[in-house]
């Protein structure tokens, strides 16, 4: 534990050092994370006020609060990319990671939290921005915002942990990006991306509910704003807590046996 | 005998299976429904023991299988048969015991940070190798000194050249103090005297350390400089195992007698093959056997300024010997 707590500490400080150096990709990064959701809240806020003020329980400046705390639980959610991984199995640079006393997981995820101090600091102006520019509606409710904390922590190990398990499939074929995209296609609608999962149709809901998308964004911003129940939001911890076992126990598995077939077929 | 090895290898063998197929549009898709594949036998059979404090030379033709059993010993590369101790692991485990004492350093691998100086990669390292404060700041400042880093740590890894980058990777690999080093053509695209720089810090580190080093390089001088011992492997078998002098002994037949007359008017020819011939002095090839009864011959009738008899260069032994065709 002492070595490990050490590694996530030196990488996440080279981390920093790699990254404080660059001034300008933080301004571009504040516009990078503010496209996206502003888009989204364009349309939804025209889309409830053509309906005569509000869409599957949410107004208009409802819908500006959600994207705008949306912002800041999308920023903490981004988990490894699948396609470094693939990169990195393709071109043999995983060896060099393999013949660390570490597993290579745990310096990508000291990676990830540094970059998460980064754009922590580049997340800070453009919430004040998007406050500014849409005027959003949160109805705060304090043991929700508690509860929030876990559930954000939850929401991104689970995120990273499913991606880094996925983009491990790149060890019995060097070419994923189909199954990458299916599984990003499903989280797009599944996961409350483009709107509350309230507004998908029904059987979309349903599905919605077995997959493990939700957990990781639409889950905490209900949350944030305030529109669950105590026990719905403890039961959605330990729906958090399960989909997150089962994916370490499936990241382990991949592992073991990818890691043999790379060791088989050549690094 | 055993427990005397830190490198243990018996009869091990690696096959790949590699698609094949023709060129073209047709193959390809008939490819899409049946493909060929090929066994390649990349390493067969070879057997090897290496002991503690050796400096041995891996050497062999590209494509040799020499990278293959680098990474079968470091872990990398599960054997297809055959087996593999190194320092009583099986490296194929790669359990942290074994990673913390072994390090394989492959030519152009990079595995410090690009855009920032590698220092903060060397701490990165001492956290994962678990280096104590005091042990790290020692090997830091021994390698910084016989490796002349001091400039060249505190640069961004992308603005160093490529020998300044090898050296300052070299350096991350062995931080940890392993005592196995696989060193994989660690000199390869460097000029002359940063080969020499890497060659004298391996033969120091070695000498320091205690360490065990096999290492493959297209450079004879690397390997006349740091090895006694030289495994040869071509096809994926070993041609050759043994002292390098005794290399020369066995696979070269011939010696070469090199003489500078006073006058020219003879013909050599009736002494041996006439190799050379520039600047008045000349070079001739005779078998092994005849070289004292030759040399006396000439001498004897012929009046010299200067004689000398020469092993063939060490690049033209070794050449034979993969070509084959051992003289």
């Amino acid at each position: 534990m002492r070595v490990l707590r050490n590694v996530y500490l030196a990488q996440f400080r080279t981390y920093l050092a790699e990254n404080f150096q660059y001034r300008v990709q933080l301004g571009i990064s504040i516009l990078g994370i503010m496209v996206e959701p502003v888009i989204y809240m364009i349309v939804w806020i025209n889309v409830a006020e053509a309906q005569g003020g509000a869409v599957a329980g949410y107004t208009a400046s409802e819908f500006a609060g959600y994207f705008v705390a949306w912002t800041v639980v999308r920023q903490f959610n981004i988990g490894w990319s699948p396609w470094g991984m693939e990169h990195r199995i393709r071109t043999g640079e995983l060896s060099p990671q393999l013949l660390r006393p570490v597993h290579p997981f745990h310096i990508d995820t000291a990676t990830l939290l540094g970059l998460k101090v980064v754009t922590s600091l580049a997340l800070i102006p453009t919430i004040v921005l998007l406050t500014l520019l849409f005027r959003p509606e949160i109805h705060f409710v304090p043991w929700s915002l508690v509860a929030f904390l876990p559930s954000l922590i939850l929401a991104f190990f689970l995120r990273h942990v499913l991606m880094y398990a996925m983009s491990l499939t790149a060890f019995w074929t060097t070419r994923v990006t189909a199954m990458f995209q299916i599984f990003f296609a499903f989280e797009f609608f599944l996961s409350g991306r483009i709107a509350p999962l309230t507004v998908l149709p029904e059987w979309a809901q349903r599905l919605a509910a077995a997959l493990p998308f939700q957990w990781s964004l639409y889950f905490p911003l209900e949350l944030v704003l305030g529109r669950l129940t105590p026990e719905q939001a403890l039961a959605g911890l330990g729906t958090q807590a399960i989909w997150l076992v089962a994916s370490v126990a499936m990241l382990l598995l991949i592992w073991r046996f990818g890691v043999r077939r790379y060791a088989a077929v050549g690094g | 005998m055993q427990s005397q090895s830190v490198v243990q290898v018996s009869a091990l063998s690696k096959s790949y299976f590699v698609d094949e197929r023709e060129g073209g549009f047709f193959a390809a898709l008939q490819s899409l429904v049946r493909r060929k594949r090929k066994e390649v036998k990349a390493v067969n059979s070879i057997s090897f023991e290496l002991h503690p404090g050796e400096v041995v030379g891996f050497l062999g033709p590209n494509g040799a299988g020499k990278t293959t059993t680098l990474k079968m010993l470091s872990g990398l590369l599960m054997p297809t048969a055959g087996e593999v101790r190194v320092l009583g692991h099986e490296p194929w485990a790669r359990q942290r015991s074994f990673l913390q004492q072994i390090t394989l350093v492959m030519g152009q691998r990079n595995q410090l940070a690009w855009d920032i100086p590698a220092v903060d990669s060397y701490q990165l390292n001492q956290a994962i190798y678990d280096i104590p404060e005091p042990q790290f700041r020692e090997t830091l400042d021994e390698f910084v000194e016989l490796l002349e880093l001091k400039d060249l740590i505190r640069k961004p890894v992308r603005n160093l050249s490529l020998g300044e980058r090898m050296k300052v990777e070299i350096a991350a690999a062995l931080l940890h103090r392993p005592q196995v080093l696989f060193l994989d053509e660690p000199t390869l695209g460097l000029d002359i005297t940063m080969q020499r720089r890497i060659r004298t810090f391996i033969a120091e580190y070695n000498r320091r350390t205690g360490a065990t080093v096999l290492l493959t390089s297209h450079y004879m001088a690397d390997v006349e400089a740091l090895c006694k011992r030289v495994i040869m492997i071509h096809h994926g078998r070993i041609l050759f195992d043994g002292d390098l002098s005794d290399l020369v002994d066995r696979f070269s037949a011939h010696k070469t007698i090199v003489l500078k007359p006073e006058t020219n008017s003879i013909d050599y020819r009736r002494y041996g093959e006439v190799v050379d011939e520039t600047n008045g002095r000349i070079a001739l090839k005779v078998p092994k056997a005849d070289v004292s009864r030759v040399t006396s011959d000439i001498l004897r009738n012929v009046s010299v300024y200067d004689l000398t008899v020469e092993d063939p260069p060490i690049e033209d032994v070794i050449e034979a010997v993969f070509a084959g065709d051992p003289e």
